[in-house]
């Protein structure tokens, strides 16, 4: 199945696999589940990431059981502090 | 002795007077300096009952120990004095180079007193310090004002901190500006400033601050700035600015849009930070053109921006001479409010209408709060094409957003009704559930449906509505929930009230934690300084600002939100169909602060933070 990955506002370079606007399309096998996504994707380790699929919060303990299906819009932001 | 200068100016300003003090060392050791120090010389000195524009007010301008040192980001200084925004204690935070330079004429606080019986400027060379006739440049903007007087002291390295018109005519949230486009710029400082008359501080500093170890502080100081300049936040602040939050909440549902009606904008696309960053078709100019960085920053947040040569805003030759170039640019809280929150999707007319503000000296927070609420006024019949001259005040028109935003500083026309601010504004229209602030302060840019911790921040800030009080935002932006906001907001609120008296920016936050502070606050000023202490430091601070807000009047019936967030339930986002559940944050708040239930510090919370 091919799911659409959105990283907004990442820092440092584009993770490999995204284009310059922070977007990729990966294809998952059946049963992939959000953890799965977010391990294939370098993020810097010192920022925490929040997970919406498509468009809903999955939090970081929800992030292994939350089964992804065809088509899903994962949508990853890190927890930028302050602006 | 380190950090510290030790000295203090006091200015009576009706009697044209100046007397050098000692600082109160032992008020520096409980209050370290800035935001706490000058909150402990206001609350001291002062009946907080007065009237803020009133000459018994006083404003303090204040440093901290650490500012005008090496330390990264130590370029911070602030504005403390009672609101006239919000009738609340205001210390207002600003960056640029103007605390550096007062700091290293070696004052660490200016005490500002009474009312000058006509304009007046303050100038300090190190020890040299006079008031001087500031007539020529009354009626001046901030820019024209700051050049003029370092042509006059023919000196092109005097910082000078400044009101421009809207100071002069009391807009209630006038900033006090420096280095053109840095504010100190929340709750009205500088309508206070203006109402006594004194139109700026200029100043020259060559002294250098001493620290107390130096071998030790430049070590620590250089593996500070190690850490945070490896930091990936730093790298983001410094390649997209804080612009990039916005991408953020607006995915989220938290992006406050068309006076908080909805909580995602649709002219996002138009407004978010990468169209700021795109070349333009015509010109090949993106909006961003370059960036910058306050005194002795490594971060290096701050933007330079270029408006569209064919945008409407620059349509005059005049226009395209004084805004068409290099000006300062957008932050997140300003592209917010002058965009999503007005419902305009114009990128130029947001960057043109920031420029008036620090052209003029406005906070753009509140310009944007209190332009939407009049929007959505017009929206019900409530403002009329009467009352606007003609204007079509709808969301979403960005040349009527323009237009009153230069009659708010002009004093013209509707003007000056829009510049009360949204609270006085809707109470005067007769819609007060149109005003989305808190102690009348317009909220920045944080929907506190979806960031529940927000919105008992903004409900608990000692300054009315305020992202930087406090900082829930990871555990916001990870769950939408009531429960455990209240400790993360009080101990964030402690917390960055210690970083706010350090002389350090707040987001320095972003890589170091108290350790890092302590480290270098030990090594400039001696004396056994630790996490444990600043953390103390903290919340003593925190608590004075209360005691001050109760003694003005503000009870627990101000510490609430709009209707808006605790009523209406959110339209979209991952808050879709909830309200704040202020109600069930607000009492575990006030346990957790040792405060009653009506939330008054006991007098045992007082004695154990050392009031």
């Amino acid at each position: 199945m091919k799911v659409r990955v959105k990283l907004l506002s990442p820092a440092g370079d584009m993770p490999k696999g995204f284009d310059p606007f922070g977007e990729a399309e990966k294809d998952l096998a059946t049963g992939a589940t959000v953890a799965d996504v977010i391990a294939q994707i370098e993020l810097p380790k010192e920022e925490s990431y929040t997970s919406l699929v498509n468009g809903q919060p999955v939090t970081p303990d929800d992030r292994a059981g939350h089964t992804l299906s065809d088509g899903d819009e994962i949508t990853l932001l890190p927890a930028i502090q302050g602006g | 002795m380190g950090g510290w200068q030790g000295k203090i100016l006091r200015v009576d300003l009706t009697e044209g007077k100046i007397t050098p003090e000692d600082l109160n060392q032992e008020w520096a050791e409980q209050y370290l300096g800035q935001r706490g120090l000058a909150s402990k010389y206001l609350f001291e000195e002062m009946d907080p009952a007065v009237d803020p524009l009133s000459p018994e007010n006083k404003m303090i301008i204040g440093t901290g120990p650490l500012t005008g040192t090496m330390a990264s980001t130590g370029g911070r200084w602030s504005v403390t004095t009672k609101g006239a925004l919000t009738n609340a204690i205001a210390s207002s935070n600003s960056g640029g180079y103007f605390g550096g330079e007062l700091k290293m004429a070696g004052w660490d606080l200016i005490i500002f007193e009474g009312k000058s019986p006509t304009p007046v400027y303050l100038l300090i060379r190190d020890d040299e310090v006079q008031l001087l006739d500031a007539r020529d440049y009354w009626g001046q903007t901030v820019w024209t004002t700051e050049d003029a007087i370092r042509t006059k002291h023919q000196d092109p390295l005097i910082r000078i901190a400044s009101i421009g018109r809207a100071g002069e005519n009391l807009v209630r949230f006038a900033c006090v500006m420096n280095d053109k486009d840095r504010a100190a710029g929340r709750s009205g400082v500088g309508a206070v400033m203006g109402s006594k008359n004194l139109k700026a501080i200029a100043v020259r500093g060559t002294r250098g601050v001493a620290v107390h170890d130096p071998a030790r502080f430049l070590k620590v100081v250089q593996e500070m700035r190690e850490k945070l300049d490896s930091h990936a936040a730093r790298e983001r602040l410094a390649r997209v600015g804080t612009h990039a939050m916005m991408d953020n909440t607006n995915a989220y549902g938290s992006l406050p849009t068309r006076n908080s009606r909805d909580v995602q904008f649709d002219g996002h696309d138009s407004v978010k930070v990468k169209t700021a960053h795109t070349p333009r078709r015509n010109d090949g100019n993106p909006n961003v053109i370059s960036t910058k960085a306050c005194f002795a920053c490594s971060i290096g947040c701050g933007r330079i921006a270029r408006i569209d040569p064919d945008h409407f805003s620059v349509e005059s030759e005049e226009s395209k001479i004084k805004y068409g170039n290099a000006i300062g640019g957008l932050e997140y809280e300003s592209i917010f409010a002058l965009a999503p929150m007005v419902g305009c999707n114009d990128l130029d007319a947001a960057t043109y209408a920031n420029a008036l503000c620090n052209e003029d000296g406005m906070d753009p927070i509140s310009l944007g709060g209190s332009i939407s609420a009049a929007m959505e006024l017009f929206e019900v019949g409530a403002i009329t094409t009467e009352d606007t001259g003609g204007l079509e005040l709808k969301f979403g028109n960005a040349e009527a957003m323009i237009k009153v935003t230069e009659m708010i500083i002009a004093g013209e026309g509707i003007g000056p009704d829009i510049g009360l601010g949204a609270r006085r504004l809707c109470e005067k229209y007769g819609h007060p559930e149109f005003a989305i602030v808190v102690k009348g302060q317009e909220i920045p840019g944080y929907d506190t449906r979806a960031m529940q911790g927000m919105g008992l921040a903004y409900a608990t800030s000692s300054r009315g509505a305020c992202h930087m009080r406090a900082a829930p935002f990871v555990d916001d932006f990870t769950h939408v929930r009531p429960d455990g906001k209240a400790e993360i907001v009080k101990n964030t609120q402690d917390i960055n009230a210690a970083k706010d008296n350090t002389g350090l920016c707040a987001f320095s936050g972003n890589a170091w934690d108290m350790n890092d502070y302590a480290a270098q606050i030990d090594a400039a000023c001696g004396g056994g300084w630790d996490e444990a202490r600043l953390l103390e430091v903290g919340e003593r601070t925190y608590t004075l600002e209360r005691q001050f807000n109760l003694r003005a009047g503000l009870t627990k019936a101000d510490d609430t939100l709009p209707d808006r967030f605790l009523k209406e339930a959110a339209k979209s986002g991952v808050a879709k169909g909830k309200v704040t559940e202020l109600d069930k944050m607000l009492p575990e708040y006030y346990e957790l602060r040792g405060w009653t239930s009506d939330g008054v510090p006991t007098n045992e919370t007082l004695d154990r933070v050392g009031i």
